[in-house]
């Protein structure tokens, strides 16, 4: 069922265009590295400020006001880029190791950052601004921070793979 | 002169350590894109401001304060990172052509990013500055931001383009 479904995804239209064609992939993939680096490098500045190593000065309510629609943005990027370069080889992807495990690092990832919001994100008038922040919340910024190193680390393992 | 340097280093034990080593390249080419990432994230959040993208109350020295700090540790992180990866393979990059364009970008990048921290000097906020020098800054923001995105690309196409 599961390889029936990556042999159909692999098979469509687009996915053998980007298979084919010479240049699709690298620019893809050199793409997808970008806005993956991009997701990084800001999410970082509020992972740190959660985590009470850097931008001390600033509320994390206006730290996360200023990075999170960039990383929406680069990741919405990110998203899309790599969903092409595994359509191109889902059969492979599909069953790679590196792939599944940076697949679900980004679930766990995202799941971090749904908990945050809903859970700790509350009572974060109580240290918002000029004090660390609640241990849920420093937390929730170091998971981030292993989450996303692991992802780029799969990232690099599946061209090794 | 650069080849017979090339194949030198490529004989060293150092050389045949991060070559050999299950891994290592793989670790140096994470840490390597961990290293742009810090530098590009920190590029990107001041290049939006410089160009008015996002508007902010800091001054323009609080501003320098704030990102080039972080964006000089990127810098740092992905020289060393990247020195090992030539000593690694000095054979498959110092010959590479993407590779010595991405060389010749990094040195002017660095040269706009200098251009930057110059121009960041006063504790004025940035639309208290003159219209020439807020010109200024966003041209230089968006050169720096524009070329270190072409760094990255670069980085990608040295394995497709030798």
């Amino acid at each position: 069922m599961y390889e029936t479904i990556l042999e159909t995804l692999q098979n469509l239209p687009i996915s053998t265009a980007i298979a084919e064609a010479a240049w699709y992939f690298p620019w893809l993939e050199a793409v997808h590295v970008i806005a993956a680096a991009l997701v990084v490098g800001v999410i970082a500045w509020l992972d740190l400020r959660l985590i009470w190593a850097a931008s001390r000065e600033r509320a994390v309510s206006v730290l996360s006001a200023e990075v999170l629609p960039f990383v929406w943005g680069a990741f919405a990027v990110a998203f899309i880029t790599g969903g092409l370069l595994f359509l191109s080889a889902a059969t492979r992807y599909g069953t790679n190791f590196p792939f599944l495990l940076k697949m679900g690092l980004l679930v766990l990832a995202g799941a971090n950052m749904a908990a945050f919001h809903a859970l700790t994100a509350k009572r974060a008038h109580e240290w918002d601004e000029g004090r660390p922040p609640a241990w849920e919340a420093r937390l929730a910024g170091g998971l981030s921070l292993i989450f996303w190193v692991g992802v780029v680390y799969c990232g690099r393992w599946i061209g090794f793979s | 002169m650069l080849r017979h340097f090339a194949i030198w280093l490529g004989d060293t034990g150092f050389s045949e350590w991060i070559r050999f080593t299950p891994g290592a390249i793989q670790w140096l080419q994470t840490i390597h894109i961990l290293g742009l990432a810090a530098l590009i994230g920190a590029a990107f959040l001041l290049d939006m401001r410089l160009v008015g993208a996002v508007r902010t109350p800091d001054t323009a020295a609080h501003l320098r304060r704030r990102f080039l700090p972080s964006h000089w540790a990127g810098f740092a992180v992905l020289l060393v990172s990247g020195l090992l990866l030539i000593a690694g393979e000095p054979g498959e990059l110092l010959f590479n052509t993407t590779f010595r364009w991405k060389i010749a970008g990094i040195v002017a990048a660095l040269v706009l990013t200098l251009g930057v921290r110059a121009a960041l000097s006063e504790d004025a906020p940035l639309s208290a500055l003159s219209k020439n020098r807020r010109a200024v800054l966003a041209a230089l923001g968006a050169g720096s931001l524009a070329l270190w995105v072409a760094i990255g690309l670069a980085g990608r196409f040295i394995a497709y383009i030798g």
